[in-house]
């Protein structure tokens, strides 16, 4: 009986290393992509003309606005998926239903669950996509450039006074984004104070009184796939607000803001440079 | 007996203090530290007088939560008055704008409006939209119902109309951006927090219009309540006089969806409650659930602004799970007058 056990056990360990061997070994070629910034990096790869299809808002850079789409927030289409045959589907855990990405599992389907999460998995994930594409070199480049970058914006922003910010995320219902969000890192790596730090809501809805009571001394406002909805009419009304009476509204493309691609770094520089100005203006203040 | 006489005799006094005490209370409920002292200073203030007050608190009182709470207490008191008027022309006691089918189509009218014109639609062009919805709604139940208008058949028309819009805002909200699904959802169930100054004549001019209308027709409703053959004979038009009821009711319905989106189950609690106070007044029952629909509101609204610490709850959610143990009250006792 033990020795059937071993043999069993042998063969399925046996079976197992073939298996993954085939699976590395297979080039991948047709790539489906459920994240605009998946796409983004492929593109950064260089192996973007693999990807056969992707999902509603991917529209970085300008070719991937010619990819075939497969669905979007609402779910996927799993069924065109299994036609199209792909060797790899990168899908993303934050953004793809939990249900779809476990019924293409079950399906057969070669799928890599993306969780990136925080600035530093940006270069991480390259490096891995690098390794499955073959494309280690390019792709160990482009994290190092990355991390280089990233680290010169946190350098350079280390021993600058800090600044009251209020990031609103949508308009209606009033959104913010609170310190255990992604965003947020952004937004402290320049010298940003949160003024809403709830730990229980990564993004707590707020009124105009919390915003009030908590006096942000800047206001940042990202837009919504290529549209700023988010109205700045209602505020004019409150000069009690620092960031209203200086005139320090800045608006800055969410894209760059909310993908894990490496364009957050132009975001970031945006935002830093923001800030910059909101430390000038209050200079200006003091000197006056 | 002796109950009900004492009843009688406390109710307007008791009603008065609540009205007055009820918005000067709640106004201190909110994110910044309010006290009732700074309150009292404040609207003395504002009458005139000479009191010190601290400027952001000066208009965070009369700019933030005064108007906040007058919507809630004009929405409070026209869905209430809906109510009221819904279930006497009906004569069912079950009946509410939003099982009647005209808070889904107004919702349906004013959602498709956000949702096409986007974030900036105007307040007109959400009312018309809300208008429209419910008036179609309106229009489809008596259609459904036939040319009798039979209670049952209308309450039955009712009931499929609700589900045929909400399926249609389901659909509308469904296909909308994640931004914009969010932004609809947090209007449908309902929030004062668009609440203006300016926002606020609106609601006032229809809801006072409409009173006025119900209070001049209050002979011809209790005549039907006693039944549409014994109201024709005492010679009311029972035909036209429902179809206006259910048409002022839409236009009510309508315009408060448009200011604060969909709160359900008020209009069925409220004048049910006032009825059961009322027991020899039944003449004050329209004037009844106006007053405490409008001051149960404001503490509804009171609830959603404080139950979560810096964030706020929908006033539908609160409504909805007060109103369905209600609903689940009243089915499980007889009810003794209508």
């Amino acid at each position: 009986m033990k020795l059937l056990t071993f043999i069993l056990c042998f063969l399925f360990t046996f079976a197992s290393f073939s298996f993954a061997e085939t699976a590395q070994s297979k080039p991948i070629n047709r790539i489906i992509a459920l994240s605009p910034h998946s796409v983004e990096m492929l593109f950064t790869l260089g192996v973007g003309d693999r990807v056969i299809a992707t999902t509603k808002f991917s529209n970085f850079p300008p070719q991937a606005e010619d990819i075939p789409r497969v669905g979007g927030y609402n779910g996927i289409q799993i069924e065109k998926i299994l036609a199209l045959n792909p060797d790899l589907i990168i899908a993303w855990m934050d953004g793809n239903k939990i249900q779809d990405i476990e019924k293409m599992e079950n399906l057969g389907l070669n799928v890599y669950r993306s969780q990136t999460r925080s600035l530093d998995n940006i270069p991480n994930e390259m490096i891995l996509f690098g390794e499955m594409l073959g494309v280690q070199s390019a792709a160990i480049s482009k994290a190092n450039t990355f991390n280089e970058r990233l680290k010169k914006i946190r350098a350079d922003n280390k021993e600058k006074p800090s600044v009251k910010f209020f990031y609103q995320l949508w308009d209606e219902p009033l959104r913010a984004v609170a310190a255990g969000s992604w965003i947020n890192s952004v937004m402290s790596a320049c010298g940003g104070i949160n003024v809403f730090n709830d730990p229980n809501f990564d993004y707590p809805e707020v009124s105009i009184e919390n915003v009030l009571i908590t006096s942000p001394e800047v206001f940042i406002i990202p837009s919504h796939h290529g549209a700023y909805t988010a109205g700045v009419e209602k505020w004019k009304k409150w000069p009690e607000i620092p960031a209203i009476a200086n005139d320090q509204i800045y608006f800055i493309d969410g894209d760059l803001l909310h993908r894990f691609s490496t364009r957050i770094l132009d975001g970031m520089e945006q935002v830093c440079d923001a800030f910059d100005k909101v430390r000038a203006s209050k200079l200006r203040i003091v000197k006056k | 007996m002796k109950y009900t006489a004492i009843t009688n005799a406390l109710i307007i006094p008791v009603a008065l203090v609540l009205l007055i005490i009820s918005p000067l209370l709640s106004v201190c409920f909110g994110a910044a530290d309010v006290s009732f002292n700074d309150v009292f200073a404040i609207v003395y203030r504002a009458l005139g007088g000479d009191a010190e007050v601290d400027a952001i608190k000066e208009r965070i009182v009369l700019e933030l939560r005064f108007p906040r709470i007058i919507l809630a207490f004009l929405a409070g008191a026209g869905l209430s008055l809906s109510g009221a008027v819904l279930q006497t022309v009906t004569r069912n006691p079950l009946a509410d704008p939003y099982l009647f089918g005209i808070s889904s189509g107004a919702s349906f009218g004013a959602v498709l409006v956000i949702a096409s014109v986007g974030a900036a639609s105007s307040m007109v062009s959400i009312t018309g939209g809300a208008f429209l919805g419910g008036a179609l709604s309106v229009l489809l139940v008596v259609s459904l119902a036939g040319m009798g208008v039979q209670i049952e058949r209308m309450l039955l028309a009712g009931v499929a109309v609700q589900f045929m819009f909400s399926s249609a805002t389901s659909l509308v909200l469904y296909l909308s951006d994640p931004q914009a699904a969010a932004s609809l959802l947090f209007w449908i169930l309902g929030s004062f927090t668009r609440a203006s100054w300016d926002n606020l004549l609106l609601p006032f001019v229809v809801i006072t219009f409409c009173l006025l209308v119900f209070l001049a027709f209050t002979r011809p409703l209790r005549a039907i309540l006693a039944g549409d053959e014994s109201a024709k004979a005492l010679g009311v038009e029972v035909y036209r006089l429902r179809i206006g009821m259910l048409l002022l009711s839409s236009l009510l319905t309508a315009t408060l969806v448009a200011s604060c989106g969909g709160i359900g189950f008020v209009g069925l609690m409220v004048p049910h409650i006032v009825r059961r106070i009322l027991i020899n007044h039944s003449q004050y029952t329209l004037i009844g659930s106006a007053v405490f629909g409008g001051i149960f509101m404001i503490w509804v609204d009171v609830l959603a602004r404080m139950l979560m610490e810096n964030s706020e709850l929908p006033v539908g959610v609160i409504t909805a799970a007060m109103g369905s143990i209600f609903f689940l009250l009243v089915l499980k006792r007889p009810t003794t007058s209508t």
